[in-house]
């Protein structure tokens, strides 16, 4: 397949957000025509507080913050997932193999099992997720160039770590009152969306972002390896936990507001390389916003397809694994010499 | 210019990879290392280009070096031309992109290497050759004043060992300097100046090409018997290097 | 609603549908019931006849007892209320589920029987696997467990020689059926047969009730989860029962298999007239006053949103205070403007169940009172 050329790909994948948000703004389990929702979301712009048709109230209140958290969530960890993939300078890295998610699924857990209102949930996932990353830090520490699988072989001990006392605190959760909650919230879901929850999931992620933004060309560079790196001058330790620690923060944000949702990080960045080539001035914004469309998509279908809610993180493993088996299957070649 | 003055490096402690080396290499000029397998020609050249910290001793050098490892893969299939412009990693900026000047830079070496046609390809399709041509364009596009390449030719058929040979004497007359590590004397007697004998950690040897590639010296480093053999091309004399395959397991 | 957890299940009721309590208790104790019918009503250790008391249990296994159980152990969580409830004691108890402790603990039993609290606990996991070892220690005469969640949790106390009353729970027939065996095994069937009948009779004075109404019936819609996720009723729940008995309609009634996951737009979308926080979370009408997402309710704009009762029991889920939750829901769904008779109702209950009569301060928390109070048609219930 030929690449398409920067402009390109970004323009392409940004007008594709812009068109799957208009959708996500209206399907849902409440009617709102096409129509209507433009003329809620223009006024809405200008409008009054006081929202108070149904109507309105279901774009405004309902569907615009699950959209806005489904964009920072599911762009977050597509970025999140293809910084990882470079830094690791392995394609079938995602943010879970750092052991982040682990650490910050073990923080909301126990926010939830104490009970303890939304703001620790997300401290707890920032903390645990970082302390996740400290450990990791610890591990490999004291080496002169830490070699790349220490890092790997320590995100998995650290990962099994917090995913241990994760399966504690559900084991010592009261199976009526809070094991659901941390279930359910574990299994992924932005159904809790609210625009509190957007504000608290945007400054981390578009902090982390912006930095792997920035960075985006040097991440070429860093991806050939230490060595290679080195030699062209540039530090590649203290460039790879720069990278490192701007994805915990993106990883710690969307985990705080809507749980583990796996798969995203690992697919998105992959799908993008095989469109766009490897080479990270596009590949970043263009997984970011392929990340963003298929978890709107993913959210969208995960609320309409029954009246029940299916949560995110089986939607998106359910359609993610085998799109990516056929993907493996079809590219076996591809994948790994000229992904 | 590249000055090595009494460096000595090892990896574990107490025990030396070479100590007591001292080398200049001067503009304009190359220097060849040779050396059986494991004797330390790689761990020297990374000391060089200040990819390892000498134990001991000092590297000095007038400018950026340009080191140029073994060609390999990688994980991701960059284009060419996106290979050789992350050779400007010190001109752009920390948060910047590479420009317009970054990128003539980087067109300017892959000609200058040879490689201009192939800048749209992607590295790992490339040829063994191909790869180790866009690797110096790399390595050129830092505008670096000294090179350091690590076995440049191996792995290569003739013609493509030939084509690196070419490039380097040109960049050579250029006014570059060159370090090179080479399993191959005739070459080192082809393109070197000044050549680097390493034997062992207390064995190392430097001195002019001509002088210190002899049937004598080689043999004794490679442990087996090495013959020179002159012959005449377009009225110039030129030495070969052969073996005799068979004597070494008597 | 302490059932066995399964997933999107919590309460195990949304398996099976709660029908019409005819009973089919013939086949579940009629036998015992018979048997015991020859007396052994007291606490006497010298009955002479053996294997006089005969309880069949929901697994279909036949329990033969010589004298009255003085000592059970319960292991699903409502079964500890209900024996007590039964017995009008907590005397025949010696060990019980952790979560049936806290429940105690928490709720007005503690204060009906302080002897409870010193009770044993910690016989079962949190996935009621026994604890075989600190069982055997309390020498119990029978263990109440569940029969519906494998026999991985049964077979290793019938190995260690306990002979084990298996239970299903969800439906009004099961709690019929639980009162039945309990008050059998405990000698005292008559006792079983007096809270089915008050039971019986409760339920056919509401369905006469809710005969005389007229006009469009108000929808409920019963959460059974609210605060981190949305959780209802559908059709194939006790609740969905006890909302149509009083003669109001489900607005979650598409919902099949049992308690559903929903989202705010569904709920917008049924717009029901009244709704219903359980109480297995801490969810309080508050919550959904202060939320603007919430304003176009109708349930909202008519203020009609309650947080259930929490008595001896929880009233959402079956229970031996079931009775008071049907007279709750009607006078909620159909105000007739006039104070309630529930306080006076309860007062009575407590004292046929507990012994006990409960002060108006006690009612209030039962009712909660304060978190309700700024609902509408809630003064009916206040205290005169």
């Amino acid at each position: 397949m030929r690449r398409p050329n920067t402009p390109t790909a970004v323009a392409i994948t940004a007008v594709a957000l812009v068109v799957v948000s208009v959708v996500a703004l209206s399907v849902g389990r409440y009617p709102v025509p096409l129509w209507h929702v433009v003329g809620v979301v223009t006024s809405g712009a200008f409008g009054s507080d006081s929202v108070s048709d149904p109507e309105r109230t279901v774009v405004i209140l309902v569907r615009l913050p699950r959209l806005l958290l489904a964009i920072l969530v599911g762009g977050g960890l597509g970025l999140a997932g293809a910084a990882l993939q470079a830094t690791f300078r392995n394609p079938l890295v995602s943010p879970e193999i750092i052991g982040v998610s682990a650490g910050a699924s073990l923080g909301g857990a126990l926010a939830l099992l104490l009970g303890l209102g939304s703001i620790f949930l997300v401290g707890g996932a920032f903390v645990f997720g970082l302390s996740a990353l400290a450990l990791l830090f610890v591990l490999t520490l004291g080496r002169s160039g830490t070699p790349m699988l220490m890092v790997v072989l320590g995100g998995v001990v650290v990962g099994s770590f917090f995913s241990a006392l994760v399966s504690l605190v559900t084991y010592v959760a009261d199976p009526y009152t809070t094991l659901p909650a941390i279930v359910f919230w574990l299994l992924g879901s932005v159904a809790t969306a609210t625009s509190t929850k957007v504000v608290i999931a945007a400054v981390p992620i578009l902090a982390g972002a912006a930095v792997i933004m920035l960075l985006r060309w040097r991440l070429n560079v860093l991806s050939l390896g230490d060595e290679e790196a080195e030699s062209l001058g540039m530090n590649p330790s203290r460039m790879r936990w720069t990278i490192l620690v701007a994805t915990s923060l993106i990883v710690a944000g969307a985990v705080a507001v809507s749980g583990v949702i796996g798969w995203v990080g690992l697919v998105i960045p992959h799908l993008a390389r095989m469109w766009v080539g490897p080479d990270h001035r596009v590949l970043l914004p263009v997984s970011f916003l392929a990340g963003a469309v298929y978890l709107v998509l993913i959210d969208s279908l995960a609320r309409t397809m029954t009246a029940g809610e299916i949560p995110l993180g089986v939607l998106t493993a359910m359609i993610g694994a085998p799109v990516f088996f056929l993907l493996l299957r079809g590219n076996r070649d591809r994948i790994w010499d000229h992904a | 210019m590249l000055e090595l003055d009494d460096v000595g490096f090892g990896y574990e402690p107490g025990a030396w990879v070479f100590r007591h080396l001292s080398l200049t290499v001067p503009s304009g000029s190359i220097t060849a290392v040779l050396g059986p397998n494991g004797r330390g020609k790689t761990t020297l050249v990374r000391c060089a280009a200040g990819l390892l910290k000498p134990r001991e001793g000092v590297v000095t050098h007038d400018g950026p070096i340009g080191f140029v490892p073994q060609a390999r893969g990688g994980a991701f299939a960059y284009r060419a031309v996106d290979m050789v412009l992350m050779g400007r990693v010190r001109q752009v900026g920390l948060f910047a992109s590479p420009g317009r000047d970054d990128r003539v830079a980087a067109i300017d070496a892959m000609e200058r290497t040879g490689v201009g046609h192939l800048r749209d390809r992607q590295f790992p399709t490339l040829s063994g050759g191909e790869q180790q041509l866009v690797l110096i364009a790399r390595a050129l596009a830092s505008d670096c004043p000294m090179l350091v390449l690590d076995e440049p030719s191996t792995g290569l058929d003739l013609h493509n060992q030939a084509q690196i040979l070419s490039l380097l004497r040109k960049l050579v007359a250029d006014g570059m300097g060159v370090l090179l590590t080479t399993h191959h004397p005739d070459q080192a007697l082809f393109l070197a100046d000044s050549v680097l004998l390493m034997g062992g950690p207390d064995d190392v040897r430097t001195g002019p090409a001509a002088e210190l590639l002899t049937d004598a010296e080689l043999s004794r480093l490679y442990a087996i018997d090495v013959h020179t053999l002159t012959y005449e091309q377009n009225g110039n004399e030129r030495r070969a290097i052969v073996t005799r395959y068979g004597d070494e397991l008597d | 609603m302490e059932l066995p957890p399964r997933a999107q299940d919590p309460t195990g009721a949304a398996t099976r549908l709660d029908l019409p309590r005819r009973s089919i208790l013939a086949g579940a104790v009629g036998l015992g019931a018979a048997a015991v019918l020859s007396g052994c009503g007291s606490d006497s250790p010298a009955t002479t006849n053996p294997r006089s008391i005969v309880v069949k249990d929901q697994r279909g296994t036949t329990l033969k007892f010589d004298k009255p159980v003085r000592r059970i152990v319960t292991i699903p969580i409502p079964a500890a209320a209900i024996v007590m409830a039964v017995d009008q004691s907590a005397a025949h108890i010696v060990g019980m589920n952790d979560q049936s402790w806290t429940a105690v603990r928490d709720g007005i039993i503690s204060t009906i029987y302080p002897t409870a609290l010193h009770i044993a606990h910690g016989v079962a996991a949190e996935d009621f696997s026994p604890n075989i070892e600190s069982i055997l220690a309390l020498r119990p005469d029978v263990v109440v467990q569940w029969s519906s969640q494998g026999n991985g949790i049964i077979t290793p106390l019938e190995n260690a020689g306990l002979p084990v009353l298996g239970v299903d729970y969800g439906t009004l027939d099961d709690l019929e059926i639980w009162l039945t065996m309990f008050s059998t095994m405990l000698g005292k069937p008559e006792r079983g047969e007096a809270m089915n009948a008050r039971t019986a009779t409760a339920q056919d004075a509401m369905v006469k009730e809710a005969a005389t109404r007229a006009g469009r019936p108000p929808r409920v819609l019963y959460f059974l989860r609210f605060a981190d996720s949305m959780q209802v009723a559908g059709a194939e729940t006790f609740n969905h029962e006890y909302i149509k008995l009083v003669g109001a309609e489900n607005a979650a009634a598409e919902i099949t298999g049992g308690f559903g996951d929903v989202d705010i737009e569904q709920v917008l979308r049924w717009d029901p007239d009244i709704v219903l926080l359980g109480t297995f979370d801490a969810a309080l009408p508050k919550d959904i006053y202060d939320d603007p997402v919430w304003k176009d309710v109708s349930a909202v704009r008519s203020r009609r949103v309650y947080k259930v009762p929490l008595g001896g029991y929880r009233w959402d889920p079956p229970s031996q205070e079931t009775p008071l939750m049907w007279r709750w829901l009607a006078d909620i769904a159909f105000p007739t403007g006039a104070a309630s008779g529930l306080r006076t109702a309860i007062t009575d209950d407590y004292g046929f169940l507990y012994r006990t009569a409960p002060t108006p301060t006690e009612i209030d928390d039962i009712l909660w009172m304060d978190d309700n109070s700024a609902s509408a048609s809630y003064g009916q219930f206040r205290a005169t």
